[in-house]
């Protein structure tokens, strides 16, 4: 983690090396460390959940990791999503540009620097309407949306 | 794979989970966690866990020669020629 960010030399392949990261150890947490569900009824007894332990870990490893390095990985999440607000969907159906879309708000949340983040967010945001260059305005609308009621403190 | 409870913790330790993580070795991590939470060792492992995801395993290491006491004590003395 901490070594993405503070690789200067590929900052622009930081996000999706980020992302690739969470989803290799959100795939390890939820295949190899599962634990069994406490009061667990008897119809799903045996039932198995992520154990809580190695989330509140994993959360705590990317909010330390973002740590290392101030600003520029909140600004790169706010240029990554501008460019794949610019790009669009492409060949991928709607669920999967919404989970790709998800996914990097998941490592905003982790970061501190939400004013950043927020900073570049609304200029790209304001360059892309104005310009006409958003690929499409529902998800604009629904990422706005959730910045708003979910990971936006303002 | 058949782990006993020290193996498992000398190949978190050693090996790293980050080499089973990259190899994709579920199997594996999921007898690790198994066998680490029968003798409550599941803050050790998600230390491990949370050290490998945030700067790389090896950063995690103590220096070598404190790392070959740790090693030979969790054995119980009783693996010298270790």
């Amino acid at each position: 983690m901490e070594e993405i960010v503070k690789d200067v030399n590929n900052d622009d392949d930081m996000v999706q090396r980020l992302l690739d990261l969470k989803s290799a150890a959100d795939t390890t947490i939820s295949t190899a460390f599962l634990a069994n569900k406490i009061n667990a009824s008897e119809t799903s007894a045996g039932t198995k959940i992520p154990d809580s332990e190695f989330v509140y870990s994993l959360k705590d490893a990317f909010t330390s990791g973002f740590r290392a390095r101030r600003n520029k990985p909140a600004e790169m999440i706010a240029k990554f999503l501008d460019k794949a607000m610019r790009k669009g969907q492409g060949s991928s159906t709607d669920a999967e540009f919404q989970a790709l879309l998800d996914s990097v708000l998941a490592l905003y949340r982790y970061t501190d620097d939400k004013d950043v983040f927020r900073t570049f967010y609304h200029r790209s945001l304001a360059k892309r309407l104005l310009l006409e260059k958003s690929a499409s305005i529902d998800f604009e609308a629904s990422m706005l949306k959730k910045l708003k009621e979910g990971t936006c403190p303002t | 794979m058949s782990l006993s409870f020290v193996d498992a913790y000398i190949s978190c330790f050693i090996t790293g989970l980050g080499s089973y993580m990259a190899a994709g070795d579920f199997t594996t991590l999921a007898s690790m966690y198994t066998l680490f939470s029968r003798v409550g060792g599941i803050t050790v492992l998600c230390a491990a866990f949370r050290q490998h995801i945030r700067v790389g395993f090896f950063a995690f290491l103590p220096p070598r020669p404190d790392y070959d006491v740790y090693y030979l004590d969790i054995g119980g003395g009783n693996r010298q020629g270790c």
